[in-house]
């Protein structure tokens, strides 16, 4: 069977860049379905509040499509990168009107026990994240949803490959010490065997 | 590298440039700590991925791009538009969003489990519904999964499974409202078991009876990520007939981006559910659209259409395309146990079979040139011991005494193109001098060392030069002759393989001309051993080791001399227009430089055809009137 040779159809991911550049929404739309799962897992992780996280995925797809419409995004530059780099300042914001982001879920879980039967692992890797400070949890986060390159990562949060790597790092290691097999959070008072 | 090290992360992510990647495994494999914190760093990897990603987002974010983008001269259209989508959108909504997602050609699917968000179910964390959609788009009921075993009365809620090389269930005891991870085998409660993880259910053994416990709406529905290598196999039948090459998928938020083994771009596909939808194959338009449904376990996807039928039918020249079923299956590839991909196994035999070289050569070197006549004459000077070169069960050894390190005469190039008086003729005798000695056309290295392998049957020689190379058993061919499908598949198998050894001619040639004033190669003595270094690819898969199968049709000739031959050649049949700027190229393209010298013979109903290579590079395979036509002018 022939597999090479040929041009590729145009919805691959530049593609579509290209469609919605010159304003296909429809395009942008089949690219959302794209983002915005990676893009929750992000956010969610980072505000650890699901409202909070809805919100920052919409904003963020709405300030893409503005970007690209208006050409403003680098040539050559991440979409992806660029993408996480706005739900990540959004996040950062969220954080800085300072609010007590676990008892708000946890309390709105409880109402909500019988249809959020899988929570109580979320809850425990809730916790967790809340452990861990903020740098590492955002260039883990950016990793495990994003999907970014170590070097996209350090663009994003304007850190160097090296802190990066370390942050990363030192992230899941925490998190390993924090939750058991099982997933259950071992408290904060855990420290690294 | 010492403990503690961020480097494990990295390798982890596959971050780490080679040399750094194999300083961290080989520190793992002699580091039980570091090994142990890899597994946990996984752990912590496979708990974060098993979070449910909800879908459909995105649907405020284009109602108010829609919104402020029309103008009001557009907004009477939009509204006369918008009044009828709305009553089609109603019905067909996401049959038209999933048209729109698989713009390929080809019938709707219609066992695709559609994910959904359960909006109304609560704001809450867990919004990933999936369900199995009971009617097609038109309407019709879909015949269910077949559910014989009953839904368990035990008080456990499945609230999360992750599949794959792991399969591992999280189960929440409803009396005690404990969590627990279990993996199959595992006792959930007094004399229940977990059998069995699929993807929205798992099949408990309740005192020994088997009952189901399917996932409840609301759940995290997770899968294992696709990324990794992939062997791609042409199924005929169901069965595999030809391994194709391996690709590795790297997953992106659903969309799977596949490479080839040289990490070339190979194309695109999204995971839709349990399917996999190819959205783009790279160069191959006419395979048409390709769809296929994982296993549970998403190691396995079969996938076929009628275009990827009748292009495997004629790729591969297999009998009765309409009688046949075909398909392509990938598999994926368990790092764990390179063995199941053929590739790898015979890599691991030239390898094998190489390492046998060195321990010869130095004898020789030390004895005039001359190989040992007997391999234990290399005890203990060059070889502890020679069960490097025992025959085992899976392999037969035989080496051939009494020969010695080939000798070679560098060619030393055309001094000067513009002052020799005429560098053909100096080509042409060189190679007749190398002819001479040689002893023939072809300067063959004879074959130190045959091992013939079991399972899969392949025969891997060592040349007195050092070069390894490897052949299916002829015998196992003949073997087959009974299955039709079979011998097809294994004559394809080495057309493919006598193309390949005449493209490699090809390039031969064209180095050979870069760096000799554009000269065709004069033989093939010339070119050995600068150009031509593997004189394996002289012998077809139809011949023994050896014998020389190819001929050159015209040697010491510049590209402009032949070129300009087939414009006569074009201008004769009244075909040329010299003003077409790809003259040139279609000169270059119609000039053979090389064919098979015997005819490939006539097998499973095929005809005789020959393989021929052309002056651009290209190689063709041709029946014998085909031949005939097109190469026969030239020879006259």
């Amino acid at each position: 069977m022939n597999m090479h040779g040929g041009s590729p159809t145009s919805l691959d991911e530049a593609g579509l860049i290209k469609r919605v550049c010159s304003g296909d929404v429809n395009a942008f739309e089949l690219l959302c379905t794209r983002l915005e799962g990676p893009l929750y897992g992000y956010a969610y992780g980072m505000v650890r509040n699901s409202h909070e996280a809805e919100d920052i995925v919409q904003e963020s797809l709405f300030r893409l499509y503005q970007a690209m419409r208006a050409r403003k995004l680098r040539p050559g530059g991440s979409t992806r990168s660029f993408l996480f780099a706005i739900a990540h300042n959004l996040a950062a914001d969220n954080r800085r009107r300072a609010r007590p982001s676990v008892p708000l879920e946890d309390s709105f879980l409880a109402q909500h026990n019988g249809a959020t039967e899988s929570s109580l692992l979320r809850e425990q890797l809730n916790r967790a994240l809340a452990d861990l400070p903020a740098n590492h949890r955002s260039a883990l986060m950016l990793r495990e949803f994003g999907d970014l390159q170590y070097a996209e990562i350090a663009e994003t949060l304007g850190a160097s490959l090296d802190e990066v790597k370390v942050w990363i790092h030192r992230g899941r290691k925490r998190l390993a010490t924090l939750l058991d097999r099982d997933g259950q959070y071992l408290g904060k008072n855990v420290h690294e065997l | 590298m010492n403990c503690n090290d961020a480097n494990l992360s990295a390798y982890l992510d596959q971050e780490l440039p080679a040399p750094d990647r194999r300083a961290v495994e080989a520190h793992l494999r002699a580091c039980p700590d570091c090994a142990a914190t890899l597994k946990d760093l996984e752990r912590v990897r496979t708990m974060l991925l098993t979070q449910a990603i909800p879908m459909g987002l995105h649907g405020p974010v284009i109602d108010r791009i829609r919104k402020e983008e029309s103008t009001p001269s557009q907004k009477f259209r939009t509204y006369a538009i918008a009044v009828a989508m709305i009553a089609v959108a109603a019905i067909a909504g996401y049959a038209a969003f999933r048209h729109f997602n698989a713009p390929m050609s080809g019938p709707p699917e219609s066992h695709a489990p559609i994910v959904a968000i359960d909006r109304d179910n609560s704001r809450g964390l867990d919004q990933t519904v999936i369900a199995q959609n009971d009617t097609t788009l038109d309407g019709t009921p879909v015949a269910a999964p077949p559910t014989a075993l009953p839904e368990t009365s035990l008080p456990l809620t499945l609230t999360g499974t992750l599949l794959g090389g792991d399969p591992q269930a999280v189960l929440k005891n409803n009396d005690t409202g404990e969590q627990h991870i279990y993996r199959p085998g595992d006792s959930v409660l007094d004399e229940v078991i977990l059998q069995d993880v699929q993807q929205t259910r798992i099949i408990l053994s309740n005192r020994g009876d088997l009952e189901v416990l399917t996932k409840g709406p609301g759940v995290i529905a997770s899968r294992p990520r696709l990324d990794g290598r992939w062997q791609l196999a042409v199924l005929v039948d169901d069965k595999v007939v030809d391994y194709g090459d391996t690709l590795t998928f790297e997953e992106t938020g659903g969309i799977v981006r596949v490479t080839d083994s040289n990490r070339d771009d190979f194309g695109e596909a999204r995971l839709d559910g349990n399917i996999l939808v190819v959205t783009r194959i790279e160069g191959g338009d006419e395979i048409g659209a390709l769809r296929g449904t994982f296993n549970n376990a998403f190691t396995e996807v079969v996938m076929s259409s009628p275009e990827l039928s009748a292009s495997l039918a004629s790729d591969m020249s297999l009998p009765d395309p309409e009688n046949h079923s075909y398909a392509v299956k990938l598999s994926r590839i368990d790092e764990n146990s390179p063995n199941q991909d053929p590739r790898a196994i015979l890599q691991a035999r030239l390898d094998e079979v190489r390492a046998m070289y060195e321990p010869l050569r130095d004898y020789a070197k030390a004895h005039n040139g001359q190989f040992p006549s007997a391999l234990s004459l290399l005890i203990p000077d060059y070889t502890a011991s020679t069960d490097l070169y025992a025959s085992r069960d899976d392999r037969v050894v035989t080496y051939v005494s009494g020969q010695a390190l080939p000798q070679t005469r560098s060619f030393p190039g055309i001094p000067g193109c513009s002052n020799s008086p005429d560098p053909g003729q100096a080509l042409l005798a060189h190679e007749a001098e190398l002819q001479q000695l040689w002893g023939g056309p072809a300067p063959f290295v004879p074959n130190l060392i045959e091992v013939a392998y079991r399972d899969p049957d392949q025969i891997v020689t060592l040349s007195a030069q050092g070069s390894t190379s490897s052949r299916s058993m002829m015998a196992e061919f003949e073997a087959l002759a009974t299955d039709a499908t079979a011998v097809a598949a294994q004559w394809s198998a080495m057309i493919a393989s006598d193309q390949n050894n005449l493209k490699q001619l090809g390039l031969v040639n064209k180095m050979f001309a870069n760096e000799n004033c554009e000269y065709t190669m004069p033989g093939f003595c010339t070119v050995y051993p600068e150009y031509l270094s593997d004189t394996n690819v002289l012998t077809s898969p139809w011949h023994e080791a050896g014998i020389l199968s190819y001929e050159i049709l015209f040697r010491a000739m510049t590209e402009e001399d032949l070129e300009a031959m087939a414009v006569d050649y074009l201008a004769a049949q009244g075909e040329v227009d010299f003003n077409d700027p790809a003259l040139r190229a279609r000169a270059q393209s119609m000039v053979p430089l090389m064919y098979n010298i015997e005819d490939i013979p006539a097998v499973g109903g095929k005809p005789a055809t020959r393989n021929v290579l052309f002056l651009d590079g290209h190689v063709e395979r041709m029946s014998i009137s085909d031949f005939d036509e097109r190469v026969g002018p030239f020879l006259r």
